[in-house]
């Protein structure tokens, strides 16, 4: 059955004449009839536009939907708050940090007509806007910058280049990429560039396999050895899974995983027929590790790269390496030569035969009676020590092979050298020995060692304190019986001044690694291989295969799309374009599964794009108003809350769907309105008594609700204001660590970066943001829930980095403001709130700045001090957390 | 989700003016109910649970599973077959068991008390309170991997992102005292234990259910004084205009009670600082009662000043307190995969003694009549040798013992097979386990429920866990 059905409202506002047209609606061939289905799941519906009494301006049919729910109980809009109001609102809203005096001021200034929608505009076109609403997507997909169970404080294990996605998202809400694109290049990006032939990674090519880190945000623990196990492999599919129902339909998927949904028109064949389009890409069979936990496993992420690219990298390594080597063999001969000038040549005598059996290495004999003496100029064979020995020179003595001194047993030989430095330092020789061994520097004993073993390179490592000049050292090696020799090889000169061409030599070969390169990560999803064979798991247990599904969809959204038929690509020329249209082409490689999954979910004019359009508008209009018009934001089944406002849900949806799915183009609609516009305050104290009793919990939205500002807000507000901010967009995540007491702060390079790019961890989060309810998220967060808790007030007043803030915001204030206690008060009022302070509030904060002036007078600068913490309490106010 | 005006017990629900679970106390319990039946839409009031037993929860963590055939339950059958080579392939976790040979006990076990408890020699203080424990040997869990393990026992399932026993508790209950948190975590001053903070998270119950980790050494919170020291009054000044400017402010909102919540808080953290630091002052003890829980003692003191710092904060009406064990980041002093004797030894020195006194303390006090004591790891291990010395993970049985909070005392419950591999006789699972301690606290675990995404979400999972309350294991 084919139905069309084409509205036109008419619609008579006070103001103007509005014309809404809803397009031509289709609904699928074979759908059960509509009435039968739960309205989420339905295409819209027909939507007529109100007429409503009201005689406050209509600026838009949203309007009008509000009102006519007002008016059926008796209700009217508050009044517009004022013009200072709305700037400080829009600026939270929509950028996350507060208007500056002078963005406050422009926006005052202008009274033409149309005034509020330009500064909407400029607003919306501010790169800030996109750093604060990637944030709520992160939310939905639970995004985390680390892996697995991230459970320790101190064991950060990076997702490599995961940063990526996020600055995706930040740039397509800057760019206001409609949203079914975003959508599709999220779920198969990969499918729609021919990446595995490319030349070159164009901006193009990264940007479509760094949207598919969307499918790539659900915990994945298979980085160790023990873990990268099928039941974690599904575990991973599972999440990922429940990530895709939440974000794109706000739906649980996850009862179906063992059975028939129970509430939710999910059979659990459904289920696994979307598994299906994952497994090609999420194969346990072939599963890619999320980190390479040992060498020779490939994990699951692309080099930034293309195979070209690669290649060259790797020769330019290999050419570097080369280089490299070249360098180190000249410093090595350049050194050695350096060294062996400052070491004598060897002298040898001996073998000392021990009185008694196993006593050479204690048995003190001639040498060491004097084991200081400059024993070079006693060589040669006519000056004997002791009887029949001599001390004989070694000429031929190389540093750094052994030398056997022929052994005889129970005996022991003694060697000798000089050593030349100009300044003291440290000498740092290597050791062998057969079998014991002694050494005195200039006659002290330094080393002293019995032991039996075969000599050997690099035995022992003894630092000889050499003082400046010459120094005499003295080895004894003693021999219990078998072979007998020593080792020697200087290693290094520490505190002498470097030679200068070896310090010339090692810069250069740092210079040289310095140039090397490597490829980036892309943490993304693609097809590792054939599609595998996929089954529905009994009871939700992969060890139960039951019986085999071919890849598909929610049936209750298209009952068609049991049938894949992806279209296959396979000349790669003009492959670009692909996934601009609403019919994907699939590039050679890939099964295409995901592709057609993602024309299943943005195809026009079905009930999924219905649905994606409804979710994504409810979530817009949430975050303006506190609350979405379905209030279960996460939950559009049976078991969430039905809409306040259908009409005006189904007509949103159908102007996004319509209106070529731009997400900026709804808030400049919602904000537009003069339902955002409304003062938070009811000015007749009758009239709000009246509206409580009538609608307590403002679900029909008589006033604007006051909000608390999320965890991200506050901080970046907090650094907004003391005039620090740091601007600078993207790049990798700023790191954060845990203190002993607990407390989690930001690493000092990063303080001052937007929240958005602080690591996103599963715990251990900066404290700052955890306590303003910054969710941990095992798997998603479609609400948050702002608490106002003691520890709140805590942080705020105690915590170091609100007095750093305290600090520049005074600062700040001072430099524009002088030594002048009024003009103090009125700009720091106005940096923080927006706004000027009453005359009451004046003459508080100044009676204040008197009172702490006098308290601090032990400080440096006491004006200063007062000054600083009247800052913090304004910090410290409500208003500052609030958006009014 | 925000508050809304009409909502004074949404805003209690949300806005708390405790630091972690609120003041739900004041209000009656239907209200209550109906305040969170509202707060989390789901479809209305739940049924009045029933009267509790106990109105608080010590846990004692022993991260890294502790042996219970070296520690609680003998096995005569496993001592003489020491040495040979079990014809049963067992499951193990890691490698250095393939020899599959039995190894056993190093320790004497003595039965003590006029119930004939059963303890090894290497827990003496804990046998002394053999009379006052309830010991179950008949525990099992699903994963053998520790994190797995730990979450299973902390939050009833092995994976990541559910709330915590604790959570569930102050989500059920609220809190006494509001100027402590009602969920308290005094973890090792030296680090998180293996699991980190999840084992004390919220998950999607609202963040004020979150344990609190109070702190042994130095300032108990974190933030409790100023970053710099300030002059005698500013402070005080600071929270006046503070105060003034928020009233102020607040005139224009006269039924938000959000912003209520917020200036009551100022003053709130103000007398934190005073009475946070008295609570915790050990000093105030006797020199008798610091002896008996090791104090004067280094090996024992880091565990005994947490244990009297926990029944200190049971005192003042703390709801749930979790202790972790001694150990720096991620260690686990339980987990002897080799030199089992020794390792057992050195942290049963540390922790044994500490654990008897704390139920020992809290009896003479008559505080164990209403306070819950549970001593547990997060699964067993295994009859057979790893490495030669030591024993790998087991997931078919371990043992744990409870204290106190109406459970049977002296009373050993259920039993493992001859070798102790597996739970055989009267088999608890963790969700039953859960079951009864909610059961305890007046709370039924099936109507103790938050909605989440449209489920109805509840701590033992009934649906997939069949989970019952464990009516042996209750006086």
């Amino acid at each position: 059955m084919l139905r069309t059905a084409i509205l036109v409202c008419v619609v008579t506002l006070s103001t103007a004449m509005v014309n809404v047209e809803l397009a031509a609606q289709q609904t699928s061939e074979g759908q059960k009839s509509a009435a039968d289905t739960h309205w989420a799941f339905r295409r819209f519906g027909t939507v007529r536009m109100p007429s409503v009494q009201t005689t406050r301006e209509l600026r838009s049919p949203i309007d009008a939907f509000v009102a006519a729910r007002l008016e059926a109980v008796g209700l009217d809009f508050a009044a517009d708050a004022d013009r200072r109001t709305r700037v400080r609102r829009l600026y939270l809203d929509l950028l996350g940090i507060p208007p500056t005096m002078e963005q406050t001021a422009a926006a005052l200034r202008d009274v033409r007509p149309g005034s509020w929608e330009r500064l909407v505009d400029r607003v919306l076109a501010s790169p800030r806007f996109g750093e604060r609403w990637a944030r709520h997507w992160l939310d939905v997909l639970g995004y985390a910058d680390t892996i697995g169970f991230d459970m320790n404080p101190d064991s950060i294990i990076l997702s490599a280049g995961k940063w990526r996605f996020r600055d995706y998202v930040i740039r397509s809400l800057n760019s206001d990429k409609p949203y079914d694109v975003f959508i599709r290049q999220q779920l198969a990006g990969d499918e729609a560039v021919d990446w595995r032939n490319a030349e070159t990674f164009t901006p193009e090519i990264m940007e479509h396999l760094v949207a598919t880190g969307y499918l790539r945000t659900a915990q994945d623990f298979t980085h160790e050895p023990i873990s990268d196990i099928p039941s974690n492999h599904y575990a991973v599919i599972h999440d990922t899974l429940e990530i895709v129902g939440a974000s794109l339909f706000a739906v649980t998927l996850k009862c179906a995983r063992c059975h028939d949904h129970k509430y939710d028109p999910f059979p659990q064949m459904d289920y696994y027929r979307l598994m299906a389009c994952l497994t090609p890409a999420y194969n346990s069979k072939k599963w890619k590790a999320v980190i390479p936990y040992r060498e020779g496993v490939i994990d699951r992420s692309l080099p930034a790269a293309s195979r070209r690219e690669l290649a060259e990298i790797k020769r330019h390594n290999e050419r570097l390496t080369g280089e490299v080597a070249a360098v180190k063999q000249r410093i090595e001969t350049v050194r050695q030569k350096w060294m062996d000038g400052m070491f004598g040549t060897w002298h040898q005598i001996g073998p000392f035969p021990a009185t008694e059996s196993g006593k050479a290495f204690d048995q003190m004999f001639a040498p060491e009676k004097q084991p200081g003496r400059d024993v070079s100029r006693d060589s040669g064979e006519n000056v004997s020590v002791s009887k029949n020995r001599s001390w004989r020179k070694r000429p031929e003595w190389k540093d750094g092979i052994v030398h056997d001194l022929v052994g005889q047993a129970n005996t022991a030989n003694y060697v000798y050298r000089t050593i030349d430095v100009a300044t003291k330092c440290g000498g740092v020789i290597s050791l062998g020995s057969d079998d014991g061994i002694k050494l005195w520097l200039n006659g002290k004993l330094v080393f002293s060692k019995d032991v039996r073993r075969g000599a050997a390179a690099d035995q022992e490592k003894v630092t000889l304190p050499l003082g400046a000049g010459r120094n005499h050292l003295l080895l004894k090696v003693a021999n219990i019986e078998g072979g007998h020799a020593f080792y020697f090889r200087p290693v290094s000169l520490d505190g002498l001044p470097p030679h200068a061409e070896v310090a010339k030599l090692e810069s250069q070969v740092k210079q040289l690694e310095s140039r090397r390169r490597s490829a980036e990560k892309i943490q993304a999803l693609w097809d590792v291989g054939p599609a595998p064979a996929t089954y529905l798991h009994i009871r939700g247990n992969h060890e139960r295969p039951g019986v085999e599904v071919s890849p598909g969809f929610l049936s209750v959204l298209d009952a068609r799309a049991g049938q894949l038929n992806p279209q296959k690509r396979h000349e790669t020329a003009g492959a670009s374009k692909s996934s601009e249209s609403a019919q994907g082409v699939v590039q050679i490689g890939s099964s295409g599964r995901r592709t057609a999954l993602a024309d299943w979910v943005t195809r026009r004019d079905t009930p999924a794009s219905a649905l994606l359009a409804r979710v994504a508008v409810n979530r817009i209009w949430m975050h303006l108003f506190g609350e979405g018009l379905v209030a279960s934001a996460g939950n559009f089944g049976a078991q969430g809350t039905p809409p306040t406002h259908p009409a005006l849900l189904e007509w949103l949806s159908a102007d996004f769907e319509q209106g070529g799915w731009s997400v900026k183009r709804v808030i400049r609609h919602i904000v537009t309105s003069t339902t955002y516009r409304q003062s938070s305050q009811q000015a007749a104290v009758s009239e709000l008594a009246r509206a409580e009793s009538i609608d307590p919990a403002n679900r029909l939205l008589w006033r604007m609700r006051l909000r608390r500002v999320d965890a991200e807000v506050i901080r970046d507000s907090l650094l907004a204001v003391g005039g620090t901010l740091d601007a600078r967009m993207g790049g990798p995540a700023i790191h954060s660590k845990t203190n002993l007491d607990g407390r989690v702060v930001v690493e000092a390079g990063g303080r001052r970066r937007r929240s958005i790019y602080l690591l996103v961890r599963r715990a251990y989060n900066p404290s700052l943001l955890s306590v303003f309810d910054q969710p941990v998220i095992g798997i998603t967060c479609s609400q948050r829930q702002p608490s106002a808790v003691v520890s709140q007030s805590l942080m705020m007043l105690n915590d170091a980095f609100l007095a750093v803030q305290a600090q520049r915001f005074a600062e700040r204030v001072r430099g524009m403001a002088g030594a002048g206690h009024r003009r103090q008060i009125d700009i720091a009022f106005r940096i923080a709130l927006a706004r000027p302070p009453t005359e009451t509030e004046r003459s508080w904060c100044k009676e204040h700045l008197d009172r702490q002036q006098r308290l601090f007078a032990e400080d440096d600068h006491p004006a200063v001090a007062a000054l600083v913490d009247l800052c913090h309490a304004i910090l410290n106010t409500s208003e500052f957390l609030y958006v009014e | 989700m925000h508050g809304h005006p009409e909502s004074r017990r949404l805003f209690l629900q949300n806005t708390g003016a405790g630091i972690g679970c609120l003041a739900l106390a004041h209000l009656s319990r239907m209200e209550r109910l109906a305040a969170e039946g509202r707060a989390v839409s789901s479809t209305g009031p739940r049924k009045t649970h029933h009267q509790p037993a106990a109105k608080a929860m010590i846990l004692l963590v022993q991260t890294g599973a502790p042996s219970q055939m070296d520690l609680f339950d003998p096995k005569p059958e496993l001592q003489k077959r020491d040495g040979q080579v079990h014809s049963q392939k067992v499951e193990a976790f890691q490698t250095g068991s393939e020899t599959n040979t039995l190894m056993a006990s190093p320790f004497r076990f003595r039965k003590h008390g006029s119930s004939g408890m059963d303890f090894s020699e290497a827990v003496p203080y804990l046998a002394s309170q053999a009379d006052d424990i309830c010991m179950v040997r008949s525990m099992y869990t699903e994963n053998n991997n520790h994190p797995q393990g730990l979450r299973m026992v902390h939050t009833g399932k092995v994976f990541a992102g559910r709330p915590s026993l604790g959570s569930w508790i102050c989500y059920g209950l609220g809190s006494e005292n509001q100027n402590l948190p009602a969920y308290a975590v005094l973890r090792s001053p030296s680090g998180y234990s293996n699991g980190g903070t999840a084992l004390w998270d919220s998950g999607w119950l609202p963040a004020a259910y979150r344990g609190t980790e109070i702190q042994s050494q130095g300032p108990p919170f974190i933030n409790l004084h100023p970053s710099r020291k300030l002059p005698a009054g500013a402070r005080r000044n600071t929270l006046d205009l503070l105060a003034k400017l928020n009233r102020e402010r607040q005139r224009l909102y006269p039924e938000d009670t959000r912003l209520e919540a917020r200036i009551e808080n100022y003053e709130l953290a103000a007398r934190m600082q005073v009475e946070a630091e008295k609570l915790l002052n050990l000093a105030e003890e006797t020199q008798e009662t610091r002896q008996l829980y090791g104090l004067d003692n280094d090996t024992t003191r880091d565990y005994g000043t947490r244990c009297l710092m926990a029944r200190r904060l049971v005192e003042a009406g703390v709801r749930f307190v979790q202790i972790l064990t001694p150990n720096t980041n991620g260690f686990m002093p339980w987990d002897q995969h080799s030199k089992l004797k020794g390792g057992i030894q050195a942290i049963a020195s540390q922790v044994d003694q500490p654990s008897a006194a704390l139920v020992m303390d809290l009896k003479r006090r008559g505080l164990l009549d209403d306070t819950v004591v549970m001593w547990s790891g997060e699964f067993g291990r295994l009859p057979i040798s790893q490495n030669k010395t030591g024993r790998d993970h087991n997931r078919h049985a371990f043992s744990l013992w409870l204290a106190g909070g109406g459970f049977r005392p002296g009373y050993m419950h259920g039993s493992t097979d001859e070798l102790g591999y597996k739970a055989a006789e009267q088999r608890v699972s963790c969700s039953d386990l859960h079951a009864t301690l909610l059961h305890q606290l007046g709370l039924d675990h099936s109507d103790l429920t938050y909605n989440h995404n449209g489920r109805q979400e509840t701590l033992t999972d009934i649906d997939v866990t069949d989970a019952q309350v464990v009516r042996d294991l209750l006086a």
